[in-house]
C-alpha cells in the first residue's frame, strides 16, 4: 500500500492525525579473514515508524509494510492503553529533499583489504587479520497528514581491523575502528599496519597489582562511556525515577573541565541530522557545562509532560547524535607523557545495562590496554577489571585530549586522563 | 511466496554455478505490553516481511536482505550478488514437496484477551509495591513474538515452520536516602499463554522486591582473585560465554577459537558435562527445525571434561567436514544463519550448596548474573553480577556493589570444583554475528575455586 492510500484509509477509519517516518537504508558490508571473504551482506530496506491520533490519544507502531492491519492495530492500541497522552504533529513546512546519491560500491575496497594479507609474512607473530568494512546510505523522510514532506540523508563508512597475535603460546586480539562520512579519510593499509603493531606491543602482557591507578581512556573507550549519558539524562529515565542523576538539574556533579555538547548539525561528524525522527529540528546545545547538568534530553512526549519544547532527541527512544565531551588542548602522546605509573585503556567489555549502570551510576568493566611507566607505553596488560562510578570517574579528570574520534553516530570523546581509579587484576 | 516463485529465484541464482543457494522468506509480528507508573503505558509493535538470499561459492558466503519483494527487485539483488563470482556452469534445482512444521500453541497471543494481559501487569505492580515502601517504580512488560518462515535451497529442501515466544519481564526499582537499586525478573518460553501455568508470580516478585531493598545497603568490596559460588539458572552465562561461543563453527572453522584444536581432549574438570539441546519442549531457545531447515538436536558438547562436539551449521559443515547438528540460527531475514547455541546447560552434580559456602573463608556468592561477553579468539570473557553477596568464614553476609567477574575460558573450565544437583534454566538473549536470538542457559549451583572479582574499597 502506498503512503497516500494508507493516509486516506486511516482517515476513513477515524484516525485524525498521522505521521510516518520512513527510513530507507542501503548497506553493504564484508568480513574478511586474511584475504578470504567470510561473509558479504547487502541490504536494501524500507522501515516505517508511524504515529497516529485516535480518540484524542496518540499511539505508535513500527512496521516495514503498510496495510489495513497496521491501521487496525493502531486503533486497538488507542482503545486499550491507559495513557491519555496526545502528541503534537509537525505543521506544514517547506519540502526538503535528499542531497546525496544512494549508490554504494565496495568491490574496490574488498580488493584493497585482501592485499593486507602481506602483513602475515611481514609480522611473524601475527596469526590472523580479521577485517570488516561497511558502507551505509540512509535517507530519512517524514510525511504527515498536515502535508509535511521532509528528508535528510547521509553516508557512513566504517572499517574495523582485528589483529590476532600469538606470542609465546599466548593468543591476544586487538581491534580498532574508523568511522567517517568521507570514504577518502580511510587509509586501509596504514590503519591495518597500526593495529597490527599495537597488537604486537600488547601481546607482551604484564599482570597488574590490584590497586588504584591513574588511567588514560583512549577516545574510543571514553566515547563509549560518554554515550551512556543519553540514558542517564533521558527525560524518560528521570520521570520514571530510574537515573542516578534524577535530582541533579542545575547542580554541579562533575569536575570543572567536564562539558558535554550535542551538535547533530555538524556535517563533519558521523551523526549528522537536520531533524530527529519526530521531525524536531536539531541544534547545537550544551548538556553539561563545567560539571553542572544544564538540561535533560526530551522527545515530544516527555517535553509535553513538562510543558516545554522537545530538545530534538526523539528517535526510537530518547537518543543523541554527535554528543561529545568538549576537547582540551593536549595530544594523546603528551597526556601519556604525564603519567608516571598508570594504564592506557584501549577497549572494554561488559554486560549491557549492568556493567555501566544508569540506575545507580556504577561502572564495572573488563579492560584491555597497555601499561604506562614514566610517560611511556612499556607493555600490554593482562585483562583486568575497572570499578568506579560516573561521579568518581568524571570528577577526577586531570587532562583532556584535543582530538575527537567518532566511532559511532551517538557520541565521542577526546582521550582522558583520570586519576586514582580502582583496578582489580 | 509460493513454490513456483521460489524455484524461479533459486534457479536464477544458480545460473552461474554457485555451490549452494538458499532463500529465506519471513513474516514476524512482535508486541510488547508495557506497564509503568502502575498504568499500561504503551503497546509497542513491530510487523515485518522480508526476504534473505544466500549464495555460497568456493566456501565464500554472500547474502542479501530486502523488504521490497517485487520480482524485478529480487532479480536485481541476485544479479548484484552474482557479480561477486566468476561465471561457471549453470545448475538446476527442483524443490521437494513442502515439509510443514508449523504448530499452533494451546493459547495463542491473539486468543488471550488484552484485558487479561492488563490484569497480569497490574497484579505484578501491586505485588511489588505492597512488598516494600522503598519501591519507587515497577516496570513490567509482556513480550509476544510470532514468526513464520519458509526456506527453499539448492539441495531441494522446501520447508516451512513457525515460532511462538512469550516472555514476562519485570524490573523493580527501589530508593532509600538517595541511593537507587533495581532487581530484574524474567520468564520466557517458546509457548503461548499456557506458559503462565509454569509461573510462580507472587513468590518470585516478592523475593525480587526483597533483594532490591537489600541491595540498597550493599557495600563496596575490594576485588581480587577469589573463590565464588554461582547460583543456579542464569549463572550459566559463565559457560555460555567462557565456553559455548568458542565451540561454534563460526570461530572453530577459521581457527579463531581457543578450542579449535581440542576435539576429544580434556578441557574441563571431569565434573563438567555441557549440553546444548534445541529440542526441549517449550523452552525459550527450542525449535523443531533450525533456521536452515535442519532438525534441532541434543548435542553433548563436553562430556566429563572432554570436548566431544562443536556446534556446526550447514555452510560451515563443508569447511569442517562435519555434519550439521541443527544449530543454524538467525534473528531474522536480515542475517545469514550461523552456528549458535539454543538451550545450553551444565549437567547436575552431587555436591551440596551448604558445603560450597562452608568451604570458603573469603569469597563471593553470585546470586544473579546479568550477562557477559567473550572474545572466542583469546578466550577472555567477562560477566556482570547483578546481585552478589559476600561469603565470610563459611557464611553468607552483606550484599556487594558493582561486581564483575573476568577470566579465560581455558582456565575457568578447570577451576569448576563443585557442582550441585539443583539445575535451573533461565531465558535470555544472545547477540552474535546472526543477530539477537532467544537462548536458554542453565546450571546447578557451582563453586569455582578462583576467578578474578572486580571491586573497589
Amino acid at each position: 500500500m502506498e503512503i497516500k492510500e494508507f493516509f486516506q484509509l486511516a482517515s476513513q477509519k477515524g484516525i485524525t492525525n498521522i505521521q510516518i517516518t520512513e527510513k530507507h537504508t542501503i548497506n553493504s558490508d564484508v568480513e574478511l579473514v586474511n584475504d578470504k571473504i567470510e561473509s558479504y551482506n547487502d541490504s536494501d530496506e524500507n522501515n516505517y515508524s508511524i504515529k497516529a491520533e485516535y480518540n484524542q490519544k496518540t499511539v505508535k507502531a513500527e512496521t516495514n509494510y503498510l496495510s489495513e492491519e497496521i491501521i487496525d492495530l493502531l486503533i486497538t492500541k488507542a482503545v486499550e492503553t491507559d495513557s491519555s497522552y496526545k502528541d503534537e504533529y509537525l505543521p506544514k513546512r517547506k519540502k526538503q529533499t535528499p542531497n546525496e546519491s544512494p549508490n554504494i560500491f565496495i568491490a574496490k575496497e574488498i580488493e584493497t583489504i585482501k592485499s593486507n594479507k602481506k602483513y602475515l609474512k611481514k609480522y611473524p607473530l601475527l596469526k590472523n587479520i580479521n577485517s570488516y568494512y561497511t558502507e551505509t546510505y540512509q535517507n530519512i523522510r517524514i510525511m504527515n497528514s498536515n502535508g509535511v514532506d521532509i528528508s535528510t540523508d547521509s553516508h557512513l563508512y566504517s572499517f574495523i581491523v582485528e589483529a590476532i597475535v600469538e606470542n609465546e603460546g599466548e593468543v591476544i586480539s586487538f581491534d580498532q575502528k574508523v568511522l567517517t562520512t568521507n570514504k577518502e579519510d580511510i587509509d586501509f593499509s596504514k590503519f591495518t599496519r597500526e593495529v597490527i603493531e599495537k597488537a604486537i606491543l600488547q601481546s607482551k602482557r604484564v599482570k597488574l597489582e590490584t590497586n588504584k591507578y591513574d588511567i588514560v581512556l583512549d577516545s574510543t573507550v571514553a566515547g563509549k562511556i560518554i554515550s551512556h549519558f543519553a540514558t542517564v539524562l533521558s527525560a524518560t529515565s528521570i520521570r520514571n525515577k530510574v537515573s542516578f542523576l534524577e535530582k541533579s538539574l542545575n547542580k554541579k556533579i562533575f569536575s570543572n573541565n567536564f562539558t558535554i555538547i550535542e551538535d547533530p548539525t555538524n556535517k563533519d561528524y558521523t551523526g549528522y541530522r537536520l531533524f530527529d525522527d519526530e521531525g524536531t529540528p536539531t541544534k547545537k546545545k550544551t548538556i553539561i557545562e563545567n560539571g553542572t547538568i544544564k538540561t535533560f534530553l526530551y522527545n515530544i512526549k516527555e517535553a509535553k509532560i513538562k510543558k516545554i519544547s522537545s530538545t530534538g532527541n526523539g528517535y526510537t527512544g530518547i537518543e543523541t547524535r554527535n554528543m561529545y565531551l568538549l576537547p582540551g588542548n593536549k595530544s594523546e602522546e603528551d597526556i601519556i607523557k604525564e603519567v608516571k605509573d598508570g594504564i592506557l585503556i584501549t577497549d572494554y567489555m561488559g554486560s549491557m545495562g549492568t556493567s555501566i549502570n544508569s540506575v545507580n551510576g556504577s561502572i564495572s568493566i573488563q579492560i584491555f590496554g597497555f601499561r604506562i611507566k614514566d610517560g611511556k607505553i612499556v607493555s600490554g596488560i593482562e585483562p583486568a577489571i575497572m570499578t568506579t562510578t560516573f561521579t568518581e570517574c568524571f570528577s577526577n579528570i586531570k587532562e583532556i585530549g584535543k582530538e575527537l574520534k567518532f566511532t559511532n553516530t551517538h557520541s565521542a570523546s577526546p582521550t582522558l586522563l583520570i586519576e586514582n581509579i580502582s583496578i582489580a587484576s | 511466496m509460493n513454490k513456483e516463485q521460489l524455484s524461479k529465484y533459486l534457479n536464477y541464482a544458480l545460473k552461474t554455478g554457485a555451490d549452494f543457494v538458499e532463500i529465506y522468506y519471513e513474516t514476524t509480528k512482535n508486541k510488547v505490553f508495557r506497564l509503568n507508573d502502575s498504568k499500561l503505558d504503551s503497546i509497542e509493535s513491530n510487523n515485518e516481511i522480508g526476504l534473505g538470499i544466500r549464495i555460497v561459492k568456493n566456501e565464500e558466503s554472500f547474502y542479501t536482505s530486502i523488504t521490497n519483494l517485487e520480482e524485478n527487485n529480487i532479480i536485481r539483488v541476485i544479479d548484484n550478488l552474482l557479480n561477486n563470482f566468476s561465471k561457471g556452469k549453470a545448475k538446476k534445482v527442483k524443490l521437494n514437496e513442502l515439509e510443514d512444521y508449523r504448530k499452533n500453541p494451546n493459547i495463542s497471543h491473539d486468543a488471550y484477551p488484552i484485558s487479561k494481559k492488563k490484569e497480569l501487569l497490574y497484579k505484578i505492580d501491586k505485588i511489588a509495591r505492597k512488598q516494600s515502601k522503598y519501591v519507587v517504580q515497577v516496570s513490567a512488560g509482556i513480550v509476544e513474538a510470532d514468526r513464520e518462515f519458509v526456506i527453499a535451497n539448492s539441495n531441494s529442501k522446501y520447508v516451512t515452520a513457525n515460532s511462538i515466544h512469550t516472555r514476562i519481564v519485570v524490573t523493580i526499582y527501589t530508593e532509600k536516602d538517595g541511593i537507587k537499586e533495581h532487581e530484574f525478573v524474567n520468564y520466557g518460553n517458546s509457548l503461548g499463554y499456557e506458559m503462565l501455568d509454569q509461573v510462580e508470580l507472587e513468590k518470585t516478585i516478592q523475593k525480587a522486591t526483597n533483594t532490591a531493598v537489600e541491595k540498597l545497603s550493599a557495600i563496596d568490596f575490594k576485588g581480587g582473585e577469589l573463590p565464588v559460588v554461582i547460583a543456579p539458572g542464569f549463572g550459566a552465562v559463565i559457560f555460555h560465554e567462557a565456553c559455548g561461543h568458542g565451540l561454534e563453527a563460526t570461530s572453530v572453522a577459521n581457527h579463531l577459537s581457543v578450542f579449535s584444536d581440542d576435539l576429544n581432549k580434556t578441557i574441563a574438570t571431569p565434573k563438567v558435562t555441557l549440553i546444548d539441546d534445541g529440542t526441549i519442549e517449550g523452552a525459550w531457545g527450542s525449535s523443531v527445525i533450525d533456521d536452515e531447515g535442519n532438525p534441532t538436536q541434543k548435542n553433548v558438547l563436553i562430556e566429563k571434561g572432554i570436548l566431544k562436539e562443536f556446534l556446526v551449521d550447514q555452510v560451515h559443515s563443508k569447511k569442517m567436514q562435519k555434519k550439521t547438528n541443527g544449530c543454524g540460527r538467525r534473528q531474522n531475514f536480515r542475517y545469514a544463519t550461523t552456528s549458535r547455541m539454543s538451550n545450553t546447560y551444565l549437567a547436575p552434580g552431587t555436591d551440596s550448596v551448604d558445603d560450597m559456602i562452608k568451604s570458603i573463608k573469603l569469597g563471593v556468592y553470585c546470586e544473579k548474573m546479568s550477562g557477559g561477553s567473550v572474545n572466542p579468539a583469546t578466550g577472555d570473557f567477562n560477566f556482570a553480577v547483578d546481585t552478589a553477596r559476600l561469603i565470610k568464614n563459611g557464611k553468607l553476609k552483606e550484599y556487594l556493589k558493582g561486581i564483575t567477574l573476568i577470566g579465560n575460558s581455558k582456565d575457568i573450565l578447570k577451576n569448576v570444583e563443585m557442582i550441585s544437583d539443583d539445575l535451573e534454566i533461565s531465558a535470555g538473549y544472545c547477540g552474535s554475528l546472526s543477530g539477537m536470538i532467544p537462548v536458554t542457559i542453565g546450571q546447578p549451583t557451582i563453586k569455582v575455586s578462583k576467578i578474578l572479582v572486580g571491586g573497589k574499597e
